[in-house]
């Protein structure tokens, strides 16, 4: 199948301006400005097919936010090219705005805050477009799904975070757009509007078809949602595959969690380095092509009454990435 | 004693803090400089063209603008809006007057305006070709002095209606449109028709912009200059009563309803 | 065509969430007329010592007094409310809600709100410009009235292009606001141009086409349009229109967002 979204060596790089504490450094600052160059993307490459949920992970300042960005035509990036849908999102033509939507967590509205939802909707069909009979019928499934009903009437700027994200995920889907750019969604919101945000977009990529790119720091969006994860660091693409194949190549280890049987103090050490302990239950972190050998000293030796092997929980993972650069 | 130096001295710091907190604004402060010179450049270009050949009425404008830059106030942006955002109750708690803060943050505005706006006066002065005459100029320094002193207060109890109403910029703004008319801005005193004259002369606003240009432009006589200093002396006393009394009912106010 | 009906959907929602807060109307109201009886009395104070000023009778002054007011309040109800938050919008990265719709940028940009209320100024300058006529006892013409017209859009393009371009050096340097000298400098508007020396004349009617705004449709309506000065207003109009979308489209070029 042809890809929907095509990122090829795409670089952005940028100047900031420095300037050290202290009086004599601001004056000189009026007559000479030292820059640093930042770069926010370095070669990165990648493709999206029709459909597809894709989440993009990394530390703060990695490029996830900037990638979305030039993807979704805000940014010019210094090197590199993009498609999406057949368009260069840079250049901003309408038929490719049209079909885009980008959701900002931490800004779920833009726009005037005095207005009151409804005639945000109603200006959002103005500037989309959106025919008569087609905002009716998306602003009705939109009030059902999301209980848009009591917040119709106020004015945006009166609502609380959750109610905000809301109302933005109706404006955004208003046009039924077909690619999805989420930029940290569940910041902020409390458990039931996240389980919420997580249903609904998983319902809609679905029902539309939406290629989706979602970037967030919480490990649970990405593990229910995506099937497939790309780990950005230091503007440079570090993984692009599944999640098992994520855990597999970022740690080399597995976890072993094993149970004895009461009144056994066995030195744990001797089998693998010690994650947890509580009584009689202990996980062990053994490198992975130690653990049939392990296990099986393990079984020959102690009392067990319970075993398991397991991936070691992704965040864990990703915390030794974002912490070391490499587990 | 005591106190007063120490009012003094914590005065000083204030000066110095905002002094330097504007360094870092200082392209701000050029557009502030322009905005404020620009009336009195305008009363330069225009009375020049309506009174040709008056190098009295040049020398006048030009003394108006340094005496403009130096007479700035913004109280409406250092006290009402702090009033708004809620930052009064932190002044509030401390053991200073409260009215330290903005008189310390409108003195360093003041000196910076004259900084920053020097070199336009001078510019001004050549090429209106004008000079001034030594003595005029020392003679006008104390009426420079309260002033400055005077427009402090009047901005200052203007801007206390931020107590009592969201509209403290507008109310600012119609006295600054006062002061710009009846104040020596629009026309100098000495041209006012002579109906209005002596409610011009009488009235503060002579005392806090015109009165010193006047001054320094030697377009007054000595009477005129004894009953002008009068004037500010009497107007500084009332304006002071005026803002006492008004602050503590705008307090009391403020305290009861939280703000 | 789909801009015209979103400026209207614009006008129509900034007039009702001024018209809720009725304090502020009462307000501007009052500084309107304030403002303008201010500007009257000092014509009528110049006028005691002289005739005229820079070849304009007190009539005449009057009525240009009236079509600065007009423009001001043109000025203020649809791209002043615009080009204050401008720098701070590119500081703080707001741009990028209005880069990801599909309607131009630039348009959502400088005329994105209104202050529909600021409107009555252009009521009064109408009102000062009938009062000037009265005084100048005559009546303009139908050529006279359509070259001020004419001359009036094209002096609004020009102010609203340079506007737009000093915004849009936010682009390049985010840290000036070089808008706040154009309310200085659009002041010297009120009176006629020719009243102002050479070097400053100069500029005023070449570089920052101050004169266009207020002295040229008031000559054209007084003494009726010269034809020349119609084209040069209607090309100088459209050029600089074309240089405004050539310099924003470079500036979104170079915009870098703010890091999240």
């Amino acid at each position: 199948m042809l890809s929907i979204i095509i990122v090829k060596r795409l670089s952005m790089t940028y100047k900031a301006p420095v300037r050290e504490a202290g009086l004599g450094a601001a004056l000189l600052s009026l007559f000479q400005r030292k820059y640093r160059e930042i770069q926010a993307v370095q070669g990165i490459s990648f493709e999206l097919e029709p459909g597809e949920v894709v989440g993009f992970i990394g530390p703060n300042g990695a490029g996830k936010t900037t990638t979305l960005k030039i993807l979704s035509g805000i940014l010019h990036p210094t090197s590199g090219e993009a498609h999406v849908r057949g368009f260069v999102p840079w250049r901003r033509e309408r038929g490719f705005l049209k079909s885009i939507a980008m959701i900002r967590g931490s800004q779920p509205i833009g726009g005037p805050g005095e207005l009151t939802v409804l005639d945000s909707l109603r200006f959002q069909q103005l500037i989309y477009e959106v025919p008569n009979d087609a905002f009716h019928k998306n602003l009705a499934e939109l009030t059902e799904m999301l209980n848009l009903e009591p917040l119709l009437q106020r004015q945006v700027r009166a609502l609380s975070l959750g109610e905000r994200m809301r109302c933005g995920l109706a404006l955004s889907l208003l046009y039924r757009p077909r690619i999805l750019f989420l930029d940290e969604p569940t910041l902020g919101l409390d458990v039931t509007a996240v389980s919420m945000m997580r249903r609904f977009i998983a319902d809609y990529s679905r029902q539309m078809q939406a290629t989706t790119l979602l970037t967030s720091h919480y490990m649970i969006d990405v593990e229910t949602l995506c099937k497939r994860i790309v780990l950005i660091d230091k503007g440079m693409l570090k993984y692009d595959g599944n999640l098992e194949g994520l855990s597999a190549t970022l740690s080399p280890y597995k976890l072993l969690k094993v149970t004895v049987s009461n009144g056994v103090q066995p030195a744990w050490d001797a089998f693998g380095e010690v994650v947890e302990s509580e009584g009689s239950k202990v996980a062990l972190r053994v490198h992975r092509e130690q653990v049939p050998a392990v296990t099986a000293r393990v079984l020959a030796d102690l009392p067990v009454a319970d075993l398991s092997v397991e991936d070691p929980p992704l965040e864990s993972v990703i915390d030794q990435v974002y912490r070391k650069g490499g587990a | 004693m005591r106190d007063v130096i120490q009012l003094l001295h914590v005065l000083g710091i204030g000066i110095w803090r905002t002094f330097l907190e504007w360094l870092a604004w200082r392209a701000f402060l050029f557009t502030m400089v322009i905005n404020q010179a620009v009336t009195p450049l305008m009363g330069l270009a225009v009375w020049s063209v309506a009174l040709p050949g008056s190098t009295r009425i040049s020398t006048y404008y030009v003394a108006l603008l340094a005496v403009q830059l130096m007479t700035v106030s913004y109280e409406h942006h250092t006290f009402s809006n702090g009033i708004y955002a809620g930052a009064l109750n932190h002044d509030l708690l401390r053991p200073q007057p409260v009215v330290m803060g903005p008189l310390g943050a409108n003195i360093a505005l003041r000196i910076w305006h004259l900084l920053v706006g020097l070199p336009l006066i001078i510019i001004a002065a050549i090429v209106s070709g004008v000079s001034f005459d030594l003595r005029a100029i020392l003679l006008a320094i104390p009426s420079l002095v309260l002033a400055a002193v005077l427009r402090f207060l009047f901005t200052y109890l203007l801007a206390l209606s931020a107590f009592w109403t969201e509209q403290a910029h507008g109310v600012v703004g119609f006295g600054e449109t006062l002061i710009f008319l009846l104040g020596g801005s629009a026309a100098p005193v000495t041209l006012f028709p002579t109906s209005i004259r002596p409610l011009g002369e009488s009235l503060p606003f002579q005392s806090m912009l015109g009165f010193p240009a006047a001054i320094a432009g030697s377009s007054l006589s000595a009477m005129e200059i004894l009953a002008g200093y009068g004037w500010q002396m009497l107007w500084i006393a009332v304006f002071v009563l005026l803002v006492v009394f008004v602050w503590r009912s705008g307090v009391r106010r403020y305290t009861a309803i939280g703000g | 065509m789909k801009l015209f009906r979103l400026f209207g959907a614009i006008f129509s929602l900034s007039l009702r969430r001024e018209l809720a807060f009725r304090a502020h109307l009462v307000f501007q109201g009052l500084m309107t007329i304030v403002g303008v009886i201010s500007g009257l009395a000092v014509l009528g104070i110049i006028y005691t010592q002289t005739h005229t000023l820079g070849g304009w009778s007190l009539g005449e002054a009057i009525t240009l007094l009236g079509t600065f007011q007009v423009v001001s309040g043109i000025l203020s109800t649809f791209i002043e409310p615009n080009v204050m938050w401008f720098s701070d919008q590119v500081k703080d990265g707001k741009l990028d809600h209005v880069l990801i719709q599909p309607v131009p940028s630039i348009f959502l940009v400088s005329l994105g709100t209104c202050a529909p209320l600021a409107l009555s100024q252009v009521v009064v300058g109408v009102v000062v410009m009938v009062l000037g006529l009265r005084e100048l006892g005559t009546l303009p013409t139908l050529w006279g009235v359509s070259g001020w017209l004419l001359l009036l859009v094209a002096g609004i393009a020009i102010t609203w292009a340079s506007r737009v371009l000093l915004a849009s050096l936010a682009f390049w340097a985010p840290y000036i606001t070089p808008d706040v000298l154009y309310g200085a400098l659009w002041q010297f508007g009120r009176y006629p141009v020719s009243t102002y020396r050479q070097p400053i004349r100069f500029v005023l009617t070449y570089v920052l086409p101050v004169a266009f705004i207020a002295t040229f449709p008031a000559r054209a309506l007084i003494h009726g349009a010269d034809p020349l000065l119609l084209v040069i207003g209607l090309a100088v109009g459209l050029i600089a229109i074309a240089i405004v979308l050539l310099v924003w489209n470079a500036g979104l070029r170079c915009y870098t967002s703010a890091t999240s």
